[in-house]
């Protein structure tokens, strides 16, 4: 069950404000002060203009990075929420794993920039643990002394992270996890979108066919999960429940999706059939949605593909419209959201979409806010450079 | 055989001390490491292998898009699984992939910024982004290797391995795999050598990297180096079906982590007795059944006593009996340790030897442990291995290898 959640967006720094605002239409893209743009395609990104401090004591926080600190804070929020830290729980038996994509290149790329000009860089700014470094802060905040890992699948890594805190607690390996992943914007990444042709010069439009391309953002998340006893004996929140997880590869290139969806298809098919469900029963695809055309159109492919005749009006929605791409976060920020459309009953909109593409027919892209949706299941997906794909189905937490 | 056992069916490698496992094993006899630490120049020194030929097996179009860490993995994935007899292109999805890795994609990241730096930014190299990610060479794997399965990549300054290991087991034995390639690599990069002076600066220390010698009286640290490594697991009704010889069972992995800051590892003796007694309890197995223990240390002053503790701990009485051998001098310091020396153990108990502890000249009497030394292995007594697992990241693993 997820017992907790936590969230630092770029439409806000944490959960309600995140989600209020994302049901209103409002967009975080914002021109990006951390670094120069100049001479790339766009200045705007989803920059959080003010990165909340963890509750940490000084000597601590100037050794946290940017990223370290949005994944700290969102645990935080999701530790309070969740009552863990109150729970009678051996800290061996809690697990903390904190997916991460680019991050920390933030500050790893002034690390480089300082050797590379003979310069010593301050001790922050050391590459050497960085990605790994936001899960072990976590579970320095917490005393948490169970399993750690810290999965790096590009832009699927936190997604995979939630999914591996599933999978530890069948095991038995551990009673609870707090999983989830953190990003920050850095110059090395928006360079390398910029290089490769894939950013958009204005804030993106998944699936929209006047798409141009990717937005980047950052932000951070945290679930608590546990198993659903022990959450129950301890009187926990029920906000949702996590019913499979599965990972797969396309095997075909390390930018472009398979065209055909294939290992997409396969990650979303393996979760349907470990959950249970058929098709018909997901009333919303929270999408990977990245606003690149073979992205989008691939990712619609594999959900043709699964969800057959079921797909004709199927909900899609990707939040990246609103918050640009979290890259390593994606996932972590998204499942977010979408554990809370179950619990509001309510489906997000996409923006800027005033047509949709035909290639990403025959789905339903809502483009305002649904209430009442009558939500009983969310398939969650993300993909990632290196072919990498991974998916979720979430339920709601008050089913018996 | 059982269901839940998995089964090691194929190993490849690719380190300082052998390109392959023959020449590996050969190392093992003699506790020869290739390992050459000289001079004042570190880029210099020898912790890599022999730049890896492929011959025709693979073009130089797709050689163009790998760098040093991909080709690397790549050689050793192909030795794996051809050992395996897989075909993973046959195998639809189930075969799959993971890796552990602590560098990877660092050398390529400062490539890359450098073709920004002087070009500009609208004349950055586009070939070189997309192996900055820390899973390029996970991905150059899958889509080398046509692996379609579970997939995923661990990141981490210690226990990357030991995690990727553990991921390839759960897919197993859920059922979502029939086979998982699992594959270690480390990169010593121009990143990583800067960043080995700069923690030796912070640690006061004038030598930045020390000189590998694990259990050594006068150990000073351990340089980085680069390796990749990897191991073919299956479960043993698949292996038993497809007529696959078993060449070991693996284990589960035990896990912990020390819950303090980066930059401040505790060296925690009692976690690491703890994983390691976890390990062999999943077994069955008690200390005395050990044919030896494959430490993680490498010689660092205050790790390898930590780890030394950690083991007296657990083997009580039966410390000064059980053979512990370091294995970190034969390819250097590495993140993603725990495969290459899971390949090591599975060669040792193929040949049936406990190897010598490579580079450790003047073993220390304080440790109170049998640490193997020399030019010569010596006699595997019980075909059961401890392996530990450890690392500045703050994570603390055992796992445990046995012959089929």
């Amino acid at each position: 069950m997820v017992t907790g959640l936590g969230l630092v967006t770029p439409l806000g720094v944490d959960c309600d404000r995140s989600f209020s605002s994302l049901l209103a239409g409002e967009d975080g893209h914002r021109p990006v002060t951390l670094f120069s743009t100049e001479g790339y395609v766009t200045d705007r990104g989803g920059e959080i203009p003010t990165v909340p401090e963890p509750d940490m004591p000084p000597e601590h926080l100037r050794r946290m990075t940017r990223v370290d600190c949005l994944g700290v804070v969102s645990a935080e929020q999701a530790v309070l929420q969740s009552g863990l830290t109150e729970a009678e729980i051996a800290p061996h038996r809690v697990a903390v794993v904190m997916g991460a994509g680019a991050a920390g290149l933030y500050e790893a790329y002034a690390f480089f920039k300082a050797h590379e000009d003979g310069r010593r860089a301050p001790v922050r700014h050391h590459f050497g643990e960085l990605q790994s470094s936001t899960g072990r802060w976590v579970a320095y905040r917490f005393g948490f002394m169970g399993p750690r890992a810290c999965p790096s699948t590009a832009c699927s890594s936190s997604l995979t992270a939630i999914g591996l805190g599933l999978r530890w607690i069948r095991d038995g390996e551990v009673d609870a996890a707090v999983v989830g992943g953190a990003e920050s914007l850095s110059r090395l990444t928006f360079s390398g979108f910029n290089a490769v042709g894939a950013l958009a010069p204005e804030p993106c439009s998944p699936f929209a066919l006047d798409r141009r391309g990717m937005s980047l953002g950052e932000g951070g998340a945290a679930l608590v999960l546990e198993d659903r006893d022990h959450a129950l004996a301890r009187g926990a929140p029920l906000l949702a429940e996590l019913l499979s997880f599965a990972t797969s590869a396309d095997a075909h290139h390390m930018t472009a999706p398979h065209p055909q969806g294939l290992g997409a298809a396969n990650v979303m098919r393996s979760c349907l059939t470990q959950a249970g469900l058929e098709p018909a029963a997901i009333g919303l695809v929270n999408a990977h949605g990245t606003a690149t055309p073979a992205n989008d159109q691939a990712e619609c492919a594999a959900l043709r593909e699964v969800f057959g005749a079921a797909a004709k009006g199927l909900p899609v929605v990707s939040h990246k419209s609103g918050i640009g791409h979290c890259l390593g976060a994606a996932g972590a920020v998204e499942a977010s959201f979408a554990v809370m459309a179950l619990l509001a009953d309510t489906i997000p909109p996409n923006l800027r979409i005033s047509e949709v593409d035909p290639d990403c027919a025959p789905f339903d892209f809502p483009v305002a806010a649904r209430t009442d949706a009558g939500l009983q299941y969310v398939l969650k997906e993300s993909f990632g450079f290196g072919g990498s794909n991974a998916a979720l189905i979430l339920g709601r937490g008050d089913r018996p | 055989m059982s269901a839940a056992q998995v089964m090691v069916t194929g190993l490849g490698c690719v380190c300082a001390s052998g390109t392959g496992v023959e020449e590996l094993r050969a190392s093992l006899l003699t506790g020869r490491s290739g390992v050459v630490i000289e001079g004042a120049d570190r880029a210099a020194w020898r912790l890599h292998p022999e730049p890896v030929q492929f011959g025709k097996a693979v073009s130089r179009m797709v050689l163009r898009r790998l760098d040093k860490t991909m080709r690397m993995a790549l050689h050793a994935a192909r030795q794996a699984v051809a050992q395996a007899g897989l075909d993973p292109a046959d195998s639809g999805a189930r075969c799959g992939l993971v890796v552990g890795t602590g560098f990877s994609g660092s050398g390529t990241s400062l490539k890359y910024m450098r073709t920004d730096w002087r070009d500009g930014p609208s004349l950055a190299d586009p070939s070189l982004f997309p192996n900055t990610v820390p899973n390029g060479a996970a991905g150059q794997l899958t889509i080398q290797l046509k692996l379609r399965g579970p997939f995923t990549n661990f990141f981490d300054a210690g226990v990357a391995g030991e995690n990727a290991i553990a991921f390839a087991r759960s897919e197993i034995l859920l059922g979502n795999a029939d086979a998982m390639v699992v594959c270690g690599v480390d990169e010593r990069s121009e990143p990583v050598v800067a960043l080995e002076e700069v923690y030796a600066r912070a640690a006061g220390r004038r030598d930045p990297a020390g000189q590998l010698r694990p259990f050594d009286r006068d150990r000073t640290g351990a340089p980085r180096g680069s390796s990749a490594a990897v191991l073919v697991l299956e479960s043993a009704d698949h292996a038993g079906g497809r007529g696959a010889r078993a060449l070991a069972e693996c284990g589960p992995v035990a896990r912990r982590a020390e819950a303090s800051p980066p930059g401040r590892w505790s060296r925690d003796a009692s976690m690491l007795t703890a994983v390691a007694a976890d390990a062999l309890l999943e077994r069955g197995w008690s200390s005395g059944d050990l044919g030896f223990v494959s430490a993680a240390a490498c010689g660092s002053p205050e790790f390898d006593s930590m780890e030394a503790d950690a083991l007296r701990n657990l083997l009580g009485v039966s410390a000064p009996e059980i053979p512990v051998a370091a294995l970190a001098g034969y390819c250097g310091e590495l993140s993603a340790s725990a495969v290459l020396r899971a390949v090591m153990g599975v060669l040792c108990l193929e040949a049936g030897i406990v190897p010598p502890t490579a580079r450790l000249r003047v073993p220390d009497a304080d440790l109170g442990l049998q640490v193997t030394c020399g030019d010569e292995s010596i006699p595997l007594t019980r075909g059961r291995i401890l392996q530990l697992g450890s690392g500045p990241g703050g994570g603390y693993s055992a796992l445990t290898l046995s012959r089929p």
